[in-house]
């Protein structure tokens, strides 16, 4: 299954409309792109298992 | 056919200002979804292209059982993949599998554990929808924690022993080398404590017509990603988090109904950690468990209050992030963030700057509620962060790190800054805030800041010559890098600084006796005078730490001390460069005459005669 925009590289995938079938055929190439493009957004290295600990942090 | 997510400005800007954003929540759930379901097709393929046994054996069967549930049952294992546990478990695996360097799983399990989750997955997708199902688990510690729902104790021979779980007519159940479990038949089954089955705990709280209900997870292998132990819930426990949360949501539903709707609307699970220390309590998001707060038992109503507001807008933001690119990914230097003890990417300011905004709009709600405790700490709390945001809103603005996007979303923090620069606040929270606020920044000065070893040596030579010094020298610093952040306990004076608005019977239980509230704790001679306002005492103590060696706290106590006292051009000198003073009379220490003061003094200069303009206000 391609995507229709794949090459905008703006936006998370929308992937809400398909079943865990339709996921299982999506083209390789597609989940890789997009998953490049995930961890590209996060930016300055976190990635996306970053943990936000600041609350109260002074004392 | 699948489009993208697309964030308009006007919704980032909404989120931004606060504004009723239900429309723009349910757009994030549904995009954090779909990072999900992206994140588990890559993780079928990677499993499949480089463990192809246990691609075939476990995450195959496992991806198939809950394929056919949603095929009749598609709202059950949506809402599974939807959920933190999920987010966890894939982010976790699949950063495993596909990290250039060897990362050590969160869980601590063997791979082949943290895979076989899936089956544990589906097994809960089949025990939900009542499908009949027998696959292979695998337990940990000879448990089987089922997301959302319980936790099954066969017991097992080994750590990482695999078991079986099944449904059929004889009801669900779950097998090791040791016993067999039987697994309640109810979806929803009561909280229960001991035994071989425990089920989750939930918590449900109303106000002011508005439910809020979560589980309080402390067992999901996938929810231990805080890099902070998590606390066991017990029985009497329970009780003390549900009283603690009705209390926090009479407040949230009835005062701070916006956030209350949009908490709500996304929070499903608090995760209890346990506190590093006494006096230090934690809380934390995950990017990875969206939906999913961590957090210590707080003190009290308002402090989980603002902690949920903190923290949720922390998670809305790591979603947003997921749609928009705020931070170009570029390199960008540490600095320093008001609300860290350690060096941060300029970058890393948006984070901060949009989980404080969220607190600072809880504590301006607040004030004028309650008791006059109570308003004296909304003042001071939003006096305090008001001024440090609109600071680092100032550094984000001239770092040049920001893309389109991030300028709007930076546009919209200072917009809302701006509009709370004309509040009147109480001299009393100003000064309560401004003391927290210059004790930390100088510690961290200290601490992080590295002045350059030719200009101490340069105004060290002038001092001996008894010339002037030369101000452009002052400012001549480097970061240094990979300073960890102290114990706990050497910060108890900032500790009892936010103490004294916050709990103010409790404060004066510290300074009175404080070695009843933490034996192994002690609060100095001079930390005691500058907690109860006796300045120059406090000063002079201060001195006497730093002529018997480093002692980063007690500048700090000095900077705040001499912020009181004057004179108005040291105090500048302490909150602007005391680095450069403590590099100096460090270097000087073998002189008679360089005590802490008259360097600090010599740097400023001469104080300005009666008729020539001063500036008294230092932070």
């Amino acid at each position: 299954m391609q995507m229709p925009d794949q090459d905008q590289e703006v936006g998370l995938v929308d992937l809400t409309g398909l079943s865990l079938d339709d996921l299982a055929a999506l083209d390789d190439s597609v989940v890789a792109n997009a998953i490049r493009l995930l961890q590209e957004r996060r930016g300055n290295g976190a990635d996306y298992m970053e943990t936000f600990h600041d609350f109260n942090a002074a004392p | 056919m699948a489009g993208r997510y697309r964030l308009s400005t006007a919704d980032l800007r909404g989120l931004v200002t606060g504004r009723d954003q239900l429309a723009v929540l349910r757009l994030l759930r549904t995009a954090e979804l779909s990072k999900h379901q992206l994140f588990l097709a890559a993780l079928m393929r990677e499993v499949a292209q480089t463990r192809s046994a246990e691609y075939a054996t476990t995450l195959l069967p496992a991806y198939q059982l809950l394929a056919d549930i949603e095929k009749r049952e598609p709202k059950v294992v949506r809402t599974l993949l939807a959920s933190s546990q999920f987010g966890g478990w894939v982010s976790d695996c699949l950063r495993h599998l596909t990290s250039p360097v060897d990362t050590r799983s969160n869980t601590g399990a063997p791979l082949a554990t943290d895979l076989g989750q899936l089956a544990v997955i589906a097994a809960t997708a089949a025990l939900r929808t009542g499908r009949p199902f027998d696959l292979s688990v695998p337990l940990r510690h000879g448990a089987l924690t089922f997301p959302d729902f319980g936790t099954a104790y066969p017991g097992a021979t080994t750590a990482w022993e695999w078991g079986r779980a099944r449904f059929d007519t004889q009801g669900g159940q779950v097998m090791s080398s040791v016993s067999t479990v039987q697994i309640p038949a109810t979806t929803d089954p009561p909280q229960s404590f001991g035994g071989d089955w425990s089920s989750i705990t939930r918590l449900t709280t109303e106000a002011g017509g508005l439910r809020f209900k979560v589980v309080l997870d402390d067992r999901d292998p996938f929810l231990d990603c805080y890099g902070i132990d998590r606390a066991p819930v017990t029985a009497d426990g329970l009780v003390i988090w549900q009283r603690l949360l009705d209390q926090t949501w009479d407040i949230l539903a009835r005062g701070h109904r916006r956030y209350a709707t949009m908490i709500a609307a996304v929070v499903r699970a608090l995760v209890p950690l346990a506190r590093p220390a006494p006096m230090r309590p934690v809380s934390s998001t995950a990017a990875s468990a969206f939906g999913a707060i961590a957090l210590s038992l707080p003190d009290d109503a308002l402090t989980m209050a603002e902690v949920l507001v903190h923290e949720f807008q922390h998670g809305v933001l790591s979603a947003v992030m997921d749609i928009v690119p705020l931070i170009d990914s570029g390199d960008s230097l540490p600095t320093y963030a008001p609300w860290r003890e350690d060096a941060r990417p300029v970058g890393s300011l948006v984070h901060g700057l949009f989980a404080h905004l969220g607190m600072a709009r809880f504590w301006h709600h607040q004030r004028g509620s309650g008791s006059a405790d109570e308003q004296l700490r909304a003042d001071v709390e939003f006096a305090r962060w008001r001024t440090l945001l609109t600071e680092a809103a100032e550094v984000l603005a001239s770092a040049g790190v920001l893309t389109e996007y991030g300028e709007e979303f930076l546009s919209a923090v200072r917009s809302v800054l701006t509009g709370w620069q004309d509040q009147t606040l109480p001299p009393l929270a100003v000064e309560y805030g401004e003391d927290l606020s210059l004790d930390h920044r100088v510690r961290w000065r200290l601490r992080h800041l590295a002045p350059d070893s030719d200009a101490v040596h340069s105004l060290a030579s002038a001092w001996r010559r008894g010339s002037p010094p030369e101000n452009a020298l002052l400012g001549l610093n480097r970061i240094r890098e990979c300073v960890p952040a102290p114990p706990a306990s050497r910060n108890i004076r900032s500790y009892l600084l936010g103490l004294r608005y916050r709990n103010p019977a409790q404060f004066s239980c510290w300074v009175k006796r404080p070695g009843e509230q933490a034996p192994d704790l002690r609060v100095d001679a001079a930390d005691k005078a500058l907690l109860t306002g006796f300045y120059a005492s406090a000063a002079r103590g201060y001195r006497r730490r730093i002529e018997t060696g480093d002692d980063i706290d007690a500048w700090a106590g000095l900077a705040v001390a001499r912020r009181h006292t004057g004179p108005a051009r040291s105090a500048r000198i302490l909150a602007e460069h005391p680095e450069v003073a403590a590099a100096l009379q460090r270097t000087l220490r073998d002189n008679p005459r360089a005590d802490p003061d008259q360097v600090v003094a010599w740097l400023a200069g001469p104080e300005p005669t009666a008729d020539q303009p001063t500036s008294a206000r230092v932070c």
